[in-house]
């Protein structure tokens, strides 16, 4: 079992999303799922999904692990990966001279992130960009959209989330 | 005439525009065609090397961030859209000042290092 599934798996234990039952290997044991949560007769109580071993673990088109796989990548780990790129790209740019305020939207395995400058500015936009660089060297799994704005009125779009900086 | 070839053609094509529009003091339509001359550029890099092109500007940015050939003149290219953007659809204006440096620090950047790589 790779590293980016046993963590995507226990957090989302912790979280009382999924549940571990079957026969567990040993990678899956050291996840140390609650044993009230490995029972399979409370598995109704709780919503989320289940994840058991053996011969369904092993075939990926197998329903349950087909689900697991598209809610672990789709909608745990990536969210919070993207989350983490959002708050790493916050910290960097908010030191910048004449940046005010930033505006994002994700989905899926993409965000678009608009950065918004008190005025056009040489030396702040090519300081941007190397923090763009640097984010999206070290989250490669994410599409970045990233956009400089001008003006520090500029308006966004409906569903967009933003966040003043000075 | 081969694909790489159109896209080179376009480029200079854009280029030729930017110097009449500068000309006659369209300094706004003048850094808008060094954006799209620019992107001839790369995207004949993209064709000639890899046998693709991006399928929009997100691609495409992150394709230049993350090619090893093209990850030193990320920051030009990003200058290149940026001001291009601005300019489209937030009524920004370069001075002229502005619009030579433009030319000079980041398209020609782009262009030769595009054209060492062809």
């Amino acid at each position: 079992m790779s590293a980016y599934r046993l963590g995507a798996i226990k957090g989302a234990i912790e979280k009382g999303l999924i549940f571990l039952s079957g026969h567990l290997d040993d990678s899956e044991k050291q996840l140390k799922p609650p044993a009230e949560l490995a029972d399979l007769n409370q598995i109704e109580k709780f919503p989320g999904i289940l994840i058991r071993s053996g011969r369904e673990w092993q075939n990926p088109s197998h329903p349950v692990v087909g689900y697991a796989d598209f809610f672990l990548k789709g909608h745990f780990s990536m969210r919070h990966e993207i989350e983490d790129a959002i708050n790493s790209f916050r910290e960097a740019i908010k030191k910048i001279k004449g940046v005010v305020r930033i505006a994002y939207s994700f989905s899926d395995e993409s965000v678009i992130i608009w950065t918004f400058l008190k005025k056009f500015n040489r030396k702040s936009l090519y300081q941007i960009y190397e923090i763009e660089k640097n984010v999206t060297e070290k989250y490669r799994s994410i599409t970045f959209d990233f956009s400089t704005f001008f003006s520090p009125t500029r308006s966004i779009p409906s569903d967009f989330k933003q966040e003043e900086l000075a | 005439m081969t694909q790489v070839e159109r896209h080179k053609n376009q480029a200079t094509r854009n280029e030729e525009f930017h110097h009449l529009a500068k000309d006659n003091s369209y300094f706004d339509w003048a850094a808008v065609s060094l954006f799209y001359a620019a992107l001839h550029y790369i995207d004949g890099y993209f064709f000639l090397k890899l046998k693709t092109r991006p399928k929009d500007h997100t691609n495409r940015g992150k394709m230049v961030s993350q090619v090893k050939d093209l990850k030193n003149i990320y920051g030009q290219y990003r200058f290149l859209f940026d001001v291009s953007r601005n300019i489209r659809y937030d009524f920004f204006r370069p001075s002229k000042k502005e619009l030579e440096d433009l030319y000079n620090k980041e398209f020609l950047a782009v262009k030769n290092h595009l054209l060492s790589l062809y």
